[in-house]
């Protein structure tokens, strides 16, 4: 293979993971890595003046597993009014697509690099449907990814739990990332799926048995968060807490993270996790109390979750939480209960500002970035297409970098709950391009042990996104004039260009082989399809597999 | 592709009908299947012996593999804007792929079975969500099974052996309870029926919702009373009921929009009052990996049209109906043509064809160009969706000269050049 050069020349380079912030500087490619530096012939890519950052990593979005393309298949009229004719590509090839809040998967891929995102995780696929999610991510161009793996309620765990076996419920863990070809291990409401599936309702308490005596939300998220930490996964748990949604569910946030405390754990999509309040009574923001212990865990990460007005879809293994979302709103509600693993539930929704609930939500998000100390361990995210689609996070990046934006949107929200948010009383917190540079790239590869990803020293993939300065960040941060992938250009001069296909990030841990036995008996006895036709098979071979 | 007389390295999948079941153990002699353990008589028609035809034909004549391609290109080249790829059953996803991109590229429009046997259920759905499960959830939760005007001995034989009367985890006792429409009867072994007559199947579902819903529902006749008392004790001695009714019925008189819907409605309502759960049968041949295929690609699940440079949803009009008003001037068949449904095989005959698939050159049309296959499981690997859209590996059992995938791959290649972008 010939060494594939480029330099990039009088770039002002944001590389926060090696301590570069705002220094003009060449980054050198070579065969798709960054490289320290080249032979002084090598072709250059003049960009003199704009800003270079590491590609885009999105830790935490829904667009590929099965449940999302039941959420696709539910809006016909959204892709209707989003037509995505092909982009042509220098060879030719492109394939049209349409949108909405749940585009296709081609136009996924593209659309997210041509935000400058290179590599993105579905955070929530239930293993039996693993194979959907591959062949979605097969058709999603452009970009690495990989997804997580629902546990916490799913049956064989629940048994190894009520048994006390915590070393076959690791064993299982480890398997189960294999069989699926999964990155990490996703949390969902630990217990409370398997509580709305039989039949329960209303909020279960936190030391509430959800089976037996033994199986509780904290048992669960205890035994999966130790099993994940003791197989020492790159990423370990990536946990959505029970009472989403909920007012007051503060409490049940602080107590699952001093659970789990000086373990490594990353909580997920925060905002909707962080309320005070008391159901039926009243509502209010709780951001600072999450932050306060976030400032004070250095072994915890987190991510926003950040809503952003217009319509989303609501799409989660918390089917529990989609029916109440339903019975509230009357719109559109799908349902699936996943055999002996989880849920799924969906509803449309749309964030309004004048509607108080939805107003409370964008604070409380907005407080979590700006009271949170560390930007490491508090990163970007939307939760596409939950809070609001990733095309949004170019707004988002605006709100960040300035107060007057944000104080202007202020004025227009619903105060209803807003009477104790720290961000009415005015964070005066602007963060700089270092700082986005964080928490959209450096902080999420860190967070997800991505040793390549999200930075521009030598060895690094070089994803790498060129943006033209402008005053308007809006504007600068949704067209990047240049966007490469593994050395690729992808985007030229604004303009989507080549499309190679991706890379997917998978594990494969070892463990003890005598859960198997155990766990081809359990198929026998209880499953559907064959032990033998569960796991993912024919990965592609230029897959990442790590340990 | 496994070598030739290899043994089977396990069980295989049976794509004979949507349950899909993935317990069949092959023998194989001589390059045919001579015993396949656990297969229904629908599973045993459905690999037969294993062997195919291996045609490649212009018109009714041999012809070389390269120029039945090259004919098949020109012939889907002529007339960008009004073409069809139709898709029929025992493909694998991967070669849904293939078709979809196909499609995109030479703007035609895709479509399978799905318009002319479930469109109005899938629609329904797209205006209300629907509540449902995987098959598994039916079997180990539901305490309650209600059959809706459906026994699935005859055309899904497996379903009741494999998910209602298998030992369940957490279902303890199981009632099944058959809705009888019209003259048809649900499964022998219900030990509760309703009958109901054809022209208040309708009426009976939005009574039984309304019922769950607490809404007053007036002066009913006796079947009608009967309904709503027993949508009345559902909501309180069951705690997961299963609605179990065929989302492909095979008479016309049942599609009635209305049916659809109202089942969709009446298993919302339940999970008011308690959990519930409704199952469409669908038949085999990986219907539900092309309608999953097409919907991550363009975001509809059946009737994609991409004439306009873009996907347009086609919905409202069977296949039938659209080469009937002469919409397409050349059509791509894919799959096995037996599994066409008969109004849409017979429309074959008036536009030119390229036929594809598993007994192409068996086909009810006279196409222009034929090649034939292997079948998915059969002869390909890949990925195949149950009824219930979870995924099966299909492993094949033998050898074929050619896949679907690997074909629709060369066509691709006999096409016009695409233009690339001029980049300044």
């Amino acid at each position: 293979m010939s060494k594939e050069q480029l330099r990039l020349v009088g770039g002002t380079v944001y590389d926060p993971a090696n301590g570069i912030d705002g220094q003009v500087r060449d980054v050198c490619i070579e065969d798709g890595r960054i490289v320290a530096a080249l032979p002084p012939d090598a072709p250059r890519l003049d960009v003199t003046g704009m800003v270079v950052m590491p590609g885009g990593v999105d830790i935490h979005c829904h667009v590929a597993s099965a449940g999302v393309n039941h959420a696709r298949r539910l809006v016909p009229e959204e892709h209707a009014g989003d037509p995505a004719p092909a982009p042509r590509f220098v060879d030719g090839s492109g394939r049209s697509g349409t949108g909405g809040t749940v585009p296709g998967t081609f136009t996924t891929g593209y659309r997210y690099a041509g935000l400058g995102y290179t590599t993105v995780f579905d955070a929530a696929v239930a293993p039996l449907t693993a194979k959907v999610c591959h062949a979605s991510l097969d058709d999603t161009p452009i970009v690495d990814a990989g997804f997580f793996a629902l546990m916490g309620n799913d049956d064989f765990l629940l048994r190894q739990i009520e048994a006390g076996e915590h070393d076959l419920a690791r064993d299982y863990m480890a398997w189960l990332l294999g069989a699926a070809g999964a990155y990490a291990v996703k949390i969902v409401n630990p217990g409370g799926i398997e509580r709305w599936k039989s039949g329960r309702r209303g909020a279960a308490g936190f030391d509430e048995p959800v089976r037996g005596d033994r199986v509780t939300p904290r048992a669960v998220l205890e035994s999966l968060t130790a099993a994940a930490n003791e197989l020492r996964l790159p990423h370990p748990v990536h946990v959505h807490c029970n009472d989403l949604g909920v007012p007051g569910n503060v409490a049940t946030t602080l107590d699952s993270m001093r659970t789990v405390a000086g373990r490594r754990a990353h909580f997920t999509h925060l905002q909707y996790h962080s309320y005070g309040g008391e159901p039926g009574k009243s509502w209010s923001s709780a951001a600072a109390q999450v932050a306060d212990y976030f400032n004070s865990h250095p072994e915890v990460t987190g991510d926003v979750g950040q809503v952003m007005f217009g319509p989303a879809m609501t799409v989660s293994a918390d089917s529990a939480l989609e029916h109440a979302l339903y019975a509230a709103t009357g719109k559109k509600w799908v349902n699936i209960d996943i055999e002996l693993e989880t849920g799924c539930g969906i509803v449309p929704h749309t964030y309004r500002e004048k509607q108080a609930a939805a107003a409370l939500q964008w604070v409380v998000g907005l407080e979590l970035f700006l009271l949170s100390e560390d930007p490491w361990r508090m990163v970007l995210s939307t939760d596409h297409p939950n809070g609001g689609t990733f095309a949004a996070y170019p707004q988002l990046v605006e709100l960040l970098m300035r107060r007057d934006a944000r104080d202007e949107q202020l004025k227009r929200l619903n105060p209803r709950y807003l009477a104790g948010s720290a961000l009415a009383d005015g964070i005066a917190r602007e963060f700089t391009l270092n700082e986005i540079a964080i928490v959209t790239r450096a902080g999420p590869a860190r967070i997800l042990g991505l040793k390549n990803k999200g930075h521009l020293g030598p060895g690094a993939d070089a994803d790498i996104t060129v943006y033209q300065r402008n005053e308007n960040i809006v504007e600068m941060f949704t067209l990047p004039r240049y966007v490469l992938k593994a050395g690729t250009l992808v985007v030229e001069e604004g303009q989507l260009r080549r499309a190679p296909q991706g890379r997917r990030f998978h594990l494969r841990p070892t463990f003890d082989e005598a859960v198997i036995p155990r766990l081809r008996r359990y198929f026998d006895d209880h499953a559907t399809v064959r032990f033998e036709h569960y796991p993912v098979l024919n990965l592609k071979s230029d897959s990442v597999r790590l340990l | 592709v496994i070598a030739m007389n290899a043994p089977p390295t396990g069980p295989v999948t049976c794509l004979g009908c949507g349950c899909l079941c993935d317990d069949i153990e092959p023998t194989v002699a001589d390059d045919r299947l001579v015993r396949l353990g656990n297969a229904c008589p629908l599973g045993e028609r459905w690999f037969g012996d294993g062997t195919l035809p291996t045609e490649v034909l212009i018109d009714v004549r041999p012809a070389p593999f390269d120029e039945a391609l090259a004919e098949a290109a020109r012939l889907l080249s002529a007339e960008p804007g009004r073409l069809l790829i139709y898709v029929g059953d025992d493909l694998t996803c991967d070669a849904h792929r293939e078709a979809a991109a196909l499609a995109d590229r030479i703007g035609a429009t895709i479509d399978g079975p799905t318009s002319d046997t479930v469109a109005d259920g899938l629609l329904a759905a797209q205006r209300r969500g629907r509540a449902t499960a995987t098959l598994g959830e039916l079997r180990h939760r539901a305490d309650a099974v209600l059959f809706w005007d459906a026994d699935p001995a005859t055309r899904y034989p497996r379903f009741l052996e494999r998910f209602v009367h298998a030992p369940a985890l957490f279902a303890t006792n199981r009632r099944l309870i058959a809705i009888d429409i019209g003259d048809r009867r649900g499964p022998a072994e219900c030990t509760e029926r309703f009958p109901i007559d054809a022209a208040e199947e309708v009426d009976a579902l939005a009574v039984m919702r309304a019922t769950v819903l607490g809404h007053p529902v007036g002066q009913l006749s006796p079947p009608l009373t009967a309904a709503a008392d027993l949508a009345r004790r559902l909501t309180k001695e069951s705690k997961y009921l299963a609605i179990v009714f065929d989302a492909e019925p095979t008479s016309p008189a049942d599609r009635d929009e209305g049916r659809t819907e109202g089942l969709i409605a009446l298993v919302q309502a339940l999970n008011g009052p308690t959990r519930a759960a409704g199952f469409g049968l669908r038949a085999g041949g990986n219907r539900n990996g092309l309608e999953s295929v097409l919907t991550w690609q363009t975001g509809y699940p059946f009737a994609v049209d991409f004439a306009p440079g873009y996907p347009a949803y086609a919905a409202g009009e069977t296949v039938a109906e659209r080469l009937e008003r002469g919409r397409f001037t050349a059509a791509l068949v894919l799959g096995n043509p037996a599994t066409i449904p008969e109004d849409v095989a017979m429309r074959f005959g008036s536009v030119p064809t390229v036929a594809i698939g598993p007994r192409a050159s068996e086909a009810p049309f006279s196409p222009h160009v034929t090649i034939d296959t292997g079948a998915a499981s059969l002869h390909e690997a890949g990925l195949v969706l149950r009824m219930d859209d979870v995924p099966v590996h299909a492993s094949p059992v033998l050898s074929h000269p050619r896949s679907v995938t690997d074909v629709l791959r060369a066509l691709s290649s006999h096409l016009p050049a695409q233009t690339p972008a001029e980049v300044g």
